[in-house]
């Protein structure tokens, strides 16, 4: 089992009359990308906040890298890079300067590495121009070039596609993919981007009111997350019926007097129809679904609060 | 902790609002200059030095305008968070802003004291023979700036919000002076003299009627004080 490199016990966070944090538990094992997953008011920034040091939790503990004293949770911080909210620049100096503020700030030797940060976020052709100019999609990348500057080993991202047009999406998750993949980084991503989280996410944190509500990784999800088939017909009773009896394999489920589910769906959409209409059932619609992260993240949610 | 210095430094030159600032005391100091050659009898070296010393609402106007960009821009621009992921703690961070604030700050108040003090002398000469006493003058002077910068210190971290830190400090700073006046013209509320803000405005009358321990003992502890509770403050600060 992979190395844990961000835990969070017993986790609480007041502030005045609400509860941020409600004994929270967390785990991210190194090389994961994790997906942080809630909706807005759930914690999930609160949380983002304690773990990168500018808030303190009201209760309970957090450890990075095996370490939780005080001091120790300092220094740790310096393996971490992070965008929380939006990325945060001084405006009136350039691409360059914000990143030699962070190399004098880190002690690192040689101005090199500020023009390689650049380039790998595509930033190199405007390093000599202030901050306050750039595009939204332009701030999100130099965001990203302060949180991995220094050769960090976790990122923590707190929606950092938001604002940012689709081509821009898409070039984040391949940078991000570039840095689990080849770099071996760990991510710890919130985003409400569900769709985007699911092609990088490797396990997922879903948070209700302060409180993890599950944990699970990319692999459990798609195995719950079935595919199944929606079939209207004009008697699902029978139809139900004579489908059990000629492919027990699958799992019928009636919904309403006209329309029924195939679970453990395996693509075999013209046997099951030959079947229907072999045995006289008029067949209205038959369509093929998929529960995915969004589907399983709403029905998580509606049996919490139900 | 020289490492997070170096980058304030670089940071305060290449700010903007820190040149226009030094561009004002270039501006004051040159109508300081003016008013004085034009005047039928212009102070002297000696004479100015005390001026700009005890020149209050002056240095605490540049101050707190410094403080709004240095200190509370920080804060309402998030870039704290820059120095946390540096692996540095609270600590090391709020110490390094405070060097930093206050390095800038006497690096303001020496140009032009200094300058001042420079042109009146080419004008109308010294006034006075160097003896230990303007050394010990000019310390005096250096530790109620200072003094007045742990102040500004509090308030930044207090407020967070530059405005606010400006409008707050100056009003602080106005208070006092009134405060001042009511005293010495009525004799109320005699615990005025115990503030940075008389302390320093008495540095004009140095030598004359002017208390060295009184001085060194509000000022030290206005430093220790102000310094210790900005620094609990800060230390327990939400950063956004």
């Amino acid at each position: 089992m992979a190395e844990i490199i961000v835990s969070a016990e017993n986790l609480t966070k007041h502030y005045r009359k609400i509860n941020a944090l409600n004994n929270f538990h967390m785990e991210v094992h190194r090389g994961d990308v994790y997906g942080f997953v809630g909706k807005n008011g759930a914690g999930k920034t609160t949380l983002l906040r304690i773990l990168t040091g500018r808030s303190r939790q009201t209760s309970g503990k957090i450890e990075l890298f095996g370490k939780s004293d005080r001091n120790d949770l300092d220094i740790q911080r310096g393996r971490i890079g992070s965008i929380i909210e939006t990325p945060a620049f001084y405006p009136g100096m350039t691409a360059k300067d914000n990143l030699e503020v962070l190399r004098l700030q880190m002690d690192i030797s040689g101005k090199g590495c500020i023009s390689d940060a650049l380039k790998m976020v595509g930033l190199e052709e405007v390093s000599s121009k202030k901050v306050k100019d750039f595009s939204l999609g332009m701030k999100q990348r130099l965001g990203l070039a302060m949180a991995l500057f220094g050769n960090r080993e976790l990122l923590v991202l707190d929606e950092p596609v938001n604002g940012l047009d689709p081509e821009g999406i898409v070039g984040f998750r391949e940078i991000l993919k570039k840095l689990n993949v080849e770099f071996g980084v760990t991510i710890l991503i919130s985003s409400h981007f569900l769709g985007e989280l699911s092609q990088i996410a490797t396990c997922y944190g879903f948070i209700h009111a302060g409180k993890m509500m599950e944990e699970i990784s990319a692999k459990e999800l798609q195995e719950k997350s079935e595919s199944y088939l929606v079939i209207r017909v004009d008697n699902a009773k029978k139809a139900a019926a004579i489908l059990e009896k000629a492919l027990p394999e699958y799992r019928i489920e009636i919904i309403t007097e006209m329309k029924l589910h195939v679970h453990n769906f395996s693509g075999e959409t013209g046997l099951i129809m030959k079947t229907l209409i072999n045995a006289d059932i008029t067949v209205k619609e038959l369509k093929a679904y998929n529960d995915g992260l969004e589907n399983y993240y709403m029905a998580t949610i509606k049996k919490i609060t139900n | 902790m020289i490492n997070l210095i170096k980058a304030e430094w670089f940071k305060l030159l290449k700010s903007f609002p820190f040149r226009i600032l030094c561009l004002c005391n270039a501006a004051s100091l040159i109508t300081t200059a003016a008013l004085n050659f034009l005047g039928s009898k212009g102070s002297t070296g000696y004479e100015t030095l005390l001026i700009s010393l005890g020149y209050l609402l002056h240095h605490s106007i540049i101050g707190y305008i410094f403080a709004a960009f240095f200190l509370c821009d920080e804060f309402s621009g998030r870039t704290f968070g820059m120095s946390l992921s540096c692996g540095v703690s609270r600590r090391k961070i709020f110490n390094t802003k405070v060097f930093t604030f206050l390095a800038g700050l006497l690096f303001l108040f020496l140009i032009y004291t200094g300058a001042v003090m420079f042109v009146a002398t080419i004008l109308n000469g010294f006034g006075k023979g160097f003896s230990i006493d303007i050394i010990l003058l000019l310390l005096c002077g250096i530790l109620g700036e200072i003094a007045m910068g742990s102040v500004m210190i509090l308030v930044a971290t207090i407020v967070k919000k530059a405005v606010i830190t400006v409008g707050l400090g100056i009003g602080i700073t106005y208070c006092l002076l009134l405060g001042k006046t009511h005293y010495l013209q009525t004799g109320i509320f005699p615990y005025i003299k115990y503030t940075y803000s008389f302390q320093i405005e008495q540095l004009m009358f140095w030598g004359e009627n002017f208390s060295l321990g009184t001085f060194l003992a509000v000022m030290f502890l206005t430093v220790v004080i102000v310094l210790i509770t900005a620094g609990f403050i800060f230390e327990r600060a939400e950063l956004k």
